[in-house]
């Protein structure tokens, strides 16, 4: 814990660069890496990462020398090549998409890895900074490294700034796009060389797999809290800019700590945070959601199964013990009692001996008046869809038993205004006003 | 048998066992759940190594098997109840789970068997080495044996679940229609992918799996007129890979396992060409049959 601490001090100027490196190139992947996810290439980052392998050693062969400007030309050259060679696998041949990012992942790679172990057996020694490749050197970005970053940085935020408007009426409409004037394939073009670039850049620093992860994991984590895609692009840019930071000072606490990984892991704890959590979006909150829709709707039914037993007409609901009710609906008899509990608290229900062994149960006027107005929706939606549907009488009840839950004054109205004063179901029933 | 007759056989076997799996992988559009899965294999040994302390086979395989149907289990439940798209979930599943491997690798295990280069990129022409030995009699190469054992499993696999496998590649609804418990299978499909990969991970590694997986079994889907021609041709092509590229890495000296995986990229990009070279000719589809 101490060495975190001492990290964030940043007395050591190795440290200041690696913390800025990785918190810029963590940023603007997530950006970049936004529109990829909306996209639905995601695993695009993935594949084009393994195919900067070849360029590298392709360059390295061609040039023998490790420049930086030189490696990343090569890198440049056949990340585009993937590039191009993904989008048009699929459309000249009857490959799948998904089969041509795995084509291309593997055969760049192998290609690559072919260079390379030709490479290894070369006299130079001068091979150093080739292998960083494929976990990357983030521990040791250079403050010659920095400017580069630095520099991508700045070129994608300016890119993003002036094409936002064109960026994203492609992204969510293609066709509107083409109509409005956009020119696609030029903006497709440029988008696909951004990202190339800082693929080029990111890869080098970052390594492949964490690369990958980079343009992804921060968009998919921020679409569970985005509104919008301006919200979506600063959310996904923060939390890659984010986990980069709390990643290379997690590394920093032990020496043989790689940094790349654990900024993969942090991103993707804060995925899961977000993926879990998120109010709106997150599967914990809509799995609740919906267990008390489900509750909300068994009490319902229970209630208008107690309103159904007895004379409806004189609205004088009888007691009844619960296995009657069990016959009726199809609940366990723990659910029932759980939702008699909830019915008594809210004043819809009564129990002739509270706690006793009697086991009677009858509706409370207020319940009466509850169950009249669910007997009432589920009536008016059994007409209408008769009448509108022209569905036979016979299907019209299990629509209805759904229905009859998710009517709200609103589609009442407007279901009435429809029906235009009918007083009965299908099935000759009265349809009961509301208190 | 020469060094190289071996090594062709090996890389041949290693590409049959793949092609296999990899006809349903691609029918079923899971190319990339076969690169995900071969990368948390690695999660699975790991973790494997640091329950039992060893890298036995027996142990190796089955944690690999077991990562990789958690793998699957994670990337659909992202998908069902994230509501994450496919892609997206296989992408942030597989980078957490390696980078995990890789970090719990550096943190604890250095002193195990655990070769980061060896997992990533095999070491095929090691496997020269490793003799299969009953009493003292030498019965070639144990790689071999390995994926003898493993074709046969596989061909039992097919055998038994391939009407179920077939059905629900090209109509999933139709199959849940029939009755057909496509589900089940679809696991177990997925478990014999983490078998596969995990078995031949140690010989050719992580990423020239996905290759193998993937490009003989579309080189064959683009010639094939039906499921089983297409594992004829899957098969065809494997072997033929497994040839060229163990004389082009021979000949440069270079690593067999990225030589096979280049080569069958190469006769892949061979027959997109010739199929557009020789015009509509080659519009064979792929139907039920």
């Amino acid at each position: 814990m101490g060495e975190f601490f001492e990290f964030w001090r940043l007395e050591e100027a190795q440290n200041v660069w690696v913390l800025l490196g990785a918190v810029f190139l963590g940023a603007t992947s997530g950006a970049i890496g936004s529109f990829n996810f909306l996209k639905k290439r995601s695993l695009v980052g993935d594949a084009l990462s393994h195919s900067a392998l070849p360029g590298v050693t392709t360059a390295f062969l061609i040039f023998k020398s490790n420049n930086l400007l030189v490696i990343s030309l090569g890198a440049f050259v056949s990340c585009y090549l993937a590039n191009w060679l993904l989008k048009n696998l699929s459309v000249f041949t009857k490959i799948k998409p998904d089969s041509a990012l795995a084509i291309i992942l593997s055969v760049f790679f192998a290609l690559g890895l072919f260079q390379l172990t030709l490479i290894q057996k070369m006299p130079e020694a001068s091979q150093a900074g080739l292998a960083s490749l494929l976990f990357g050197k983030a521990q040791a970005i250079s403050h010659g490294d920095l400017k580069w970053i630095l520099g991508l940085s700045l070129v994608c935020a300016v890119f993003l700034v002036i094409y936002f408007r064109q960026l994203k009426t492609l992204t969510f409409d293609r066709v509107f796009a083409r109509t409005s004037g956009i020119s696609i394939n030029r903006l497709e073009n440029i988008f696909g060389f951004f990202l190339v670039l800082s693929i080029v850049i990111g890869v080098q620093m970052a390594g492949v797999v964490l690369m990958a992860a980079l343009l992804l994991t921060p968009a998919a984590a921020a679409r569970y809290l985005a509104k919008d895609l301006r919200s979506l692009v600063l959310l996904s840019s923060a939390i890659g800019g984010v986990s980069a930071a709390l990643g290379v000072s997690i590394s920093y606490t032990s020496p043989g700590m790689p940094t790349g990984p654990w900024i993969v892991v942090v991103a993707s704890l804060i995925f899961l945070l977000c993926a879990v959590f998120s109010p709106g979006r997150g599967i914990l909150p809509r799995y609740l959601r919906r267990l008390e829709n489900r509750r909300r709707m068994r009490d319902e039914d229970i209630v208008r199964s107690l309103f159904k037993l007895g004379d409806e007409v004189k609205k004088d609901p009888p007691w009844l013990r619960s296995k009657e009710i069990l016959g009726y609906r199809n609940f366990s008899f723990s659910e029932l009692r759980r939702s008699l509990q909830r019915l008594e608290s809210r004043g819809l229900v009564e129990e002739l001996e509270r706690g006793g062994t009697e086991d009677l149960y009858r509706l409370t006027p207020q319940g009466i008046s509850s169950a009249v107005q669910l007997t009432r929706y589920h009536r008016l939606w059994e007409a209408y869809l008769s009448q509108n549907i022209n569905l036979p009488s016979d299907h019209l009840h299990e629509d209805a038993e759904d229905m009859e839950h998710l009517i709200d004054a609103e589609i009442e109205a407007q279901i009435l205004d429809e029906l235009g004063g009918l007083l009965e179901d299908p099935h000759g029933k009265p349809i009961p006003e509301a208190d | 048998m020469s060094d190289t007759l071996q090594l062709i056989l090996l890389a041949s076997l290693i590409g049959i066992s793949s092609s296999l799996v990899g006809v349903f992988l691609v029918l079923r559009r899971l190319s990339m759940l076969g690169d995900a899965i071969s990368h948390t294999a690695l999660f699975g040994i790991v973790l494997g190594f640091i329950i039992t302390a060893s890298t036995g086979g027996f142990v190796m395989v089955v944690s690999a098997v077991l990562a990789g149907l958690l793998t699957t289990w994670a990337i659909e439940f992202l998908s069902d109840k994230g509501k994450l798209s496919s892609d997206a979930s296989i992408g942030v599943v597989f980078t957490w789970l390696f980078a995990t491997a890789v970090i719990i690798i550096s943190a604890n295990v250095s002193d195990a068997h655990i070769d980061l280069d060896c997992v990533l990129f095999g070491e095929l022409a090691f496997q020269v080495f490793e003799r299969f030995e009953v009493g003292g009699v030498d019965l070639g190469l144990r790689g071999v044996w390995e994926q003898m054992l493993l074709i046969f499993g596989e061909l039992v696999f097919l055998y038994v679940g391939f009407r179920v496998l077939k059905i629900s590649s090209f109509d999933q609804a139709f199959g849940v229609s029939l009755g057909l418990p496509s589900r089940g299978w679809y696991y177990a499909l997925m478990a014999l992918v983490s078998l596969v990969t995990v078995v031949n991970m140690e010989s050719v590694g992580a990423i020239l799996v996905v290759a193998m997986l993937a490009v003989p079994a579309n080189t064959a889907y683009l010639m094939a007129r039906s499921v089983k021609e297409m594992y004829v041709l899957a098969s065809l092509v494997s072997v033929a890979s497994a040839v060229l590229g163990i004389l082009m890495a021979r000949h440069f000296d270079a690593s067999p396992s990225a030589g096979v995986a280049l080569a069958s990229g190469l006769i892949l990009l061979g027959v997109v060409l010739g199929k557009r070279l020789l015009g509509g000719s080659g519009s064979a589809s792929l139907s039920l049959g």
